[in-house]
């Protein structure tokens, strides 16, 4: 199930994966993407840099860009996955481009 | 040999830091591996996931209204709102338990399961890190991995004022899509509503689930773990820390 909208100006999308845990992705001002939910990262401090990763990609496959951050650093992701990341990226930038 | 901290009462920010504090010594080799019983003094507290924004998840104004303290944990999850419930701790080596996030969990929540069924409840363990008893949660569990140690902290509902939790925590609609209810309120009970026992009955029980089949003592923190906990209170009572999503 998913949601895409605006809030308070921003673009902001949730997906709750069946059986796992609720994503929500939004752009923050100068771009920043900023990530939270009831999801589980191990460690803790890769969702910053999937973060990081997210917000400094220009052009490219967020998909393949996700992948190899998340098996070069060891990251496990519960309840969520890279597939959902993706689609999230690809939802706010889609509200970002068409909404008024 | 297991050391069970005995059911205490600290505030919210205190709760979390002495968890931590428990952990980071178990990883150092200064504690022995731990189980914690605690609660939240009152009026309670709602402790928000570490990825979750406490400004998406609660009415932070009806918080604040209500006196309920907010705190941000160190594991991920969800938001909880503690108030009639007993809260677990669990510190210890990753190789204690099975290998994988999953298998720790479920071997973990079968404490609690165990522990239920010493009140007359059977109940069920619902992946990823739940446990149901008729289909509706009655506890809900919390992990991370740091250093080679697994700290899991849990509560497991004795009372439930729905309306009270629900003006407090507001989850998204889009957590109901997997399953078949109408309202959040109606995905959830407790102890006091499937068996008469008391919340000391529910303590004894779950103090019993968690230690069968293990050598242990009761003990108290430890001066190292006193002094950590000192120290790391300071982060869980901040803003930056508990607003910083």
């Amino acid at each position: 199930m998913e949601d895409e909208r605006l809030s308070h100006g921003k673009p902001v999308m949730e997906i709750k994966v069946p059986g796992g845990k609720l994503v929500r992705m939004s752009m923050e001002d100068g771009g920043r993407i900023s990530i939270s939910g009831d999801f589980f990262v191990h460690p803790e401090e890769g969702l910053e840099a999937i973060e990081d990763a997210l917000s400094g990609l220009e052009e490219g496959d967020a998909r393949a860009v996700l992948s190899s951050l998340v098996r070069d650093m060891g990251i496990q992701l519960v309840g969520f996955d890279v597939d959902v990341l993706a689609r999230l990226y690809e939802g706010i930038r889609h509200v970002e481009n068409n909404w008024p | 040999m297991w050391r069970i901290i005995g059911l205490e009462t600290r505030n919210a920010a205190d709760n979390m830091a002495i968890d931590d504090a428990i952990a980071e010594c178990v990883a150092s080799g200064l504690s022995p591996p731990t189980i914690r019983f605690y609660m939240w003094r009152e009026p309670g507290a709602v402790s928000i996931g570490r990825f979750q924004s406490a400004a998406d998840e609660l009415d932070i104004e009806a918080c604040r209204r209500l006196g309920i303290e907010i705190v941000r944990r160190r594991t991920g999850g969800g938001a909880v709102f503690h108030d009639s419930e007993i809260t677990y701790s669990v510190a210890a080596p990753e190789w204690y338990f099975s290998p994988g996030i999953h298998g720790s969990y479920h071997e973990i929540c079968s404490c609690i399961i165990r522990g239920l069924s010493y009140l007359g409840i059977k109940a069920d363990f619902r992946p990823i890190n739940d446990v149901i008893v008729n289909g509706k949660k009655i506890s809900g569990s919390a992990q991370t991995r740091r250093n080679g140690v697994i700290l899991q902290h849990g509560t497991i509902l004795y009372g439930l004022d729905r309306q009270k939790m629900f003006t407090v925590l507001r989850p998204s609609r889009l957590k109901l899509s997997d399953k078949p209810l109408s309202s959040f309120t109606d995905g959830v009970t407790c102890v006091k509503e499937v068996t008469g026992a008391s919340i000391e009955q529910l303590y004894e029980a779950l103090l019993r689930g968690f230690t069968r089949g293990k050598e242990w003592r009761l003990g108290s923190p430890t001066e190292n773990e006193l002094a950590l906990t000192k120290a790391m209170i300071k982060k869980y009572e901040s803003g930056e820390w508990n607003f910083s999503r």
